[in-house]
């Protein structure tokens, strides 16, 4: 096991991240957590050589909802942990000390940073720390982390950190229960009383850990204690046990602030655009504004200036050439030089793309999409969008992966950890790689598009978006289990932190180099072996009959289609070459368009749902998706016909 | 789907009197956006909501402010704005201040 660590926990987007920079040096090492694709940031820290910080997902409470939430139990179950830092929100001292409560009962060293005092005092209030620190018998340290207000306070406490006093009683049967518990579970790293108690709620990290130690007849007499005291109870046990924790909470409350609100924070600028932004009807042009604005910076910045510069100039003109000829000159036209710098080279092909043109695609959006996430707007996206979302079993948290995926599929793939439970999860997956286009391939389409005529790029949209909703209300109903309904929290606007967004950008960057270009690599090994045993021009020839006969389109398309599984913008450029040839009408443009939208995601996208759902699963959708977008397309054709166009 | 929003519905509280008085609201859903009341219970509610809603601090006897019910029920506990959707809404019991 590596060294001690310190884990900072604490709520969603109360500032651990920008705590975690202030508390560590410049190098943060973001990576999976074992077993999930659930991010972790570790870093080593400052003032205490040797021991480790590591930057949890923010839980609103154990036991953990979603994903996310269950690795940060795990860390505070499995982790070989130093201390734990909660980072909590001064302004919402009630929720804050519930989560408090439950940490302090763990029984490891703790310390309570207070974080955004700044936005607590500006609503008028004050709050006596030491008092609290001696009720809840953790330091207490007030923070601004955002100025780096109190850090150095914090840091010489959690050099000193020690255990916490804290105990705290539940309602009678709760405690002869956990009584019992206590003497009949595995011991653990955390207090048994603390185990217990998520075991009672049913934390399901709680659940597994127990289950991986203690024999079966120990599980089933914990089992039989919980469904007794269940029975006892009028309440759900986890309600129970909240209730306990926020009674003395509130008395915790009271008796710390000296000083309330008076001023009501809504006047604030922050506070009315957060109100507008997630109104019925002032929502909508906020988003049309948002959404314009990120297409402008990814689709026209990022899409065509950047990629422009590097795809055309510094790759194909002066990178590429000079590679090839290095290739050309040591290695001599062999097999070996034909797979690095060929038709399908991995450098050539793989590395360009990669490099040139998804690299700058990505990094615009992975911008845009921090300054959104820090501004406190994605909460505000989801509430919006809820609706839309019911009609295909889904919530509005699925639209921050759908916004994702018209930047990047694969990443969008990944972020559908978010998301409650695994049907949700599925869903996402599944119309993620159907229907949404990522931002390299809408570039190209809505070009070849706009080429023909404005009702053209209405029926693509059209067609594209009624496929995502079928299949989506379809799916909806046959897979099993229920929607999850929407609770989100709601956040202040805030003024995005230039270094929190480029923190947070650089690190998904770094991932993107490690995870997804390995990625195209492979797919283009692949594509390259497949093409030298002749699998390539064999695909192409058995997929004719189907793209000229059912699709109506020349031959040719039919390589335009199988490298659009590769690269999924290379299929709809495969085709732009066949409109400049003028082998295109305008009826071929549409429904080419569409079948190759719906056809397939790239191959990284494809790993990533391996990786991510399972490979059954990855084949499943791939199964799905392969005939369903030559169905439509298909169809699209002799609708076109029949409405007379040609 | 919901359509009735702020008390608009007839009173169907018994405690609800007749003459100028407004009914009491009933249930989250049935106060007006800008009134502020008393979480009385939400004990029907399926265990995961309940605990979601704790979670948040909100337990009966805490008092919230609704800000909005459309597109989602908003209400805002301490310096916290929670939404969800009028489902939830829909079996949070309040009472009056
Ligand atoms: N006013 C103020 N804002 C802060 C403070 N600390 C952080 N913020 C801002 O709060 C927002 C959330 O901060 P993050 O550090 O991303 O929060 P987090 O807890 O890591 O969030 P998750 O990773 O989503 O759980 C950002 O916009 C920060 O700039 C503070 O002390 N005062």
């Amino acid at each position: 096991m590596p060294a001690e660590s310190i884990a900072l926990v604490g709520h969603p987007n109360v500032g651990k991240s920008v705590l975690f920079q202030r508390l560590t040096g410049r190098y943060a090492n973001v990576s999976n957590y074992p077993g999930t694709t659930v991010e972790i940031t570790r870093g080593a820290a400052s003032f205490l050589p040797g021991v480790m910080v590591i930057d949890t997902p923010g839980v609103s409470a154990l036991p953990a909802a979603s994903e996310d939430e269950q690795v940060t139990a795990r860390v505070l179950l499995h982790e070989p942990l130093r201390a734990i830092l909660q980072v909590g929100d001064a302004k919402n001292l009630r929720r804050t000390l519930l989560l408090t409560i439950q940490l302090a009962e763990m029984g490891r060293p703790m310390a309570l940073a207070l974080n955004m005092m700044d936005e607590a005092e500006a609503r008028g209030l004050r709050i006596d720390h030491q008092a609290l620190s001696a009720r809840m018998g953790v330091p207490v340290l007030p923070t601004v982390a955002t100025r780096g207000a109190g850090i150095k306070e914090l840091t010489h406490s959690l050099i000193h950190v020690t255990p916490p006093h804290f105990e705290m009683r539940y309602p009678e049967p709760i405690e002869q229960a956990l009584q019992e518990l206590c003497s009949v579970l595995p011991s653990s790293p955390i207090a048994s009383r603390a185990l217990g108690l998520l075991y009672l709620s049913r934390d399901p990290v709680a659940q597994t850990w127990i289950e991986q130690r203690a024999d079966v007849a120990t599980q089933s007499r914990l089992n039989q204690k919980r469904e007794e005291l269940q029975h006892a109870l009028q309440q759900p046990i986890g309600a129970v046990i909240q209730q306990a924790r926020l009674a003395w909470a509130d008395q915790t409350v009271n008796s710390v602030i000296t000083s309330r609100a008076k001023t009501d924070a809504r006047s604030a600028i922050g506070a009315q655009l957060g109100r507008l932004a997630a109104h019925p009807l002032w929502g909508l042009p906020i988003l049309a504004l948002v959404l314009y604005g990120m297409y402008w910076f990814v689709g026209v910045f990022g899409a065509g200036d950047l990629v422009g510069l590097l795809e055309e100039n510094l790759f194909g003109e002066v990178i590429n050439p000079w590679v090839t000829d290095l290739v050309h000159r040591t290695l001599g036209q062999s097999l070996i030089s034909e797979f690095l710098v060929g038709e399908y080279g991995v450098w050539t092909m793989g590395m360009t793309y990669a490099l040139a043109l998804i690299l700058p695609i990505v990094t615009t959006f992975f911008i845009a999409f921090g300054i959104l996430e820090d501004s406190g707007y994605l909460p505000r996206l989801a509430a919006l969008t809820n609706r839309l979302f019911a009609v295909i079993g889904l919530n509005g948290k699925a639209v921050l992966p759908m916004v994702l995926g018209l930047g990047c599929v694969t990443m969008a793939t990944m972020t559908t950890r978010i998301l409650e439970s695994k049907r949700d999860r599925l869903l996402v997956t599944l119309l993620l790689a159907l229907a949404v286009p990522c931002s390299a391939q809408l570039g190209v389409v809505m070009g070849m598009l706009a080429s023909v005529s404005f009702g053209a790029t209405l029926w693509w949209a059209g067609v594209v978006s009624l496929v995502l909703l079928a299949v989506g209300w379809l799916a909806a109903r046959l897979l099993p289990g229920e929607r999850s309904i929407l609770f989100v929290e709601l956040p202040p606007l805030r003024l995005p932190q230039a270094s929190n967004v480029a923190i947070k950008t650089l690190a998904r960057l770094e991932w993107y180099i490690k995870e997804v270009v390995p990625l195209f690599l492979i797919g283009t090994a692949i594509l390259f072996a497949l093409d030298k045993i002749g699998v390539l021009p064999w695909l192409i020839e058995t997929g004719q009959p189907v793209v000229s006969g059912w699709l109506g389109l020349p031959p040719e398309a039919s390589a335009a289609f199988l490298m659009g599984f590769l690269r999924r913008d290379f299929g709809a450029t495969g085709l732009f070459a066949l409109e400049s040839a003028g082998l295109l009408s305008p009826m071929q443009i549409v429904v080419g368009m569409v079948t190759i939208t719906l056809f397939v995601p790239c191959v990284a996208s494809v790993m990533m749902i391996a990786r991510e759902r399972g490979v059954r699963t990855a084949l499943g959708i791939l199964v799905l998706i392969f005939p369903l977008a030559v169905l439509v397309g298909g169809a699209l054709y002799r609708l076109l016909s029949l409405l007379g166009w040609s | 789907m919901n359509q009735n929003r702020s008390g608009s519905r007839p009173p169907a509280d018994p405690r609800a009197q007749s003459g100028w008085q407004t009914p009491a609201p009933r249930t989250l859903l049935e106060v007006r956006a800008g009134e502020t009341v008393r979480i009385r219970r939400f004990s029907s509610a399926p265990p995961a909501w309940q605990e979601r809603l704790l979670a948040h601090g909100i337990a009966p006897g805490c008092v919230v402010r609704v800000m909005q019910h459309q597109p989602i029920t908003v209400i805002q506990v301490d310096h916290t704005e929670l939404g969800f959707e009028h489902d939830v809404a829909r079996v949070i019991e309040v009472e009056p201040l």
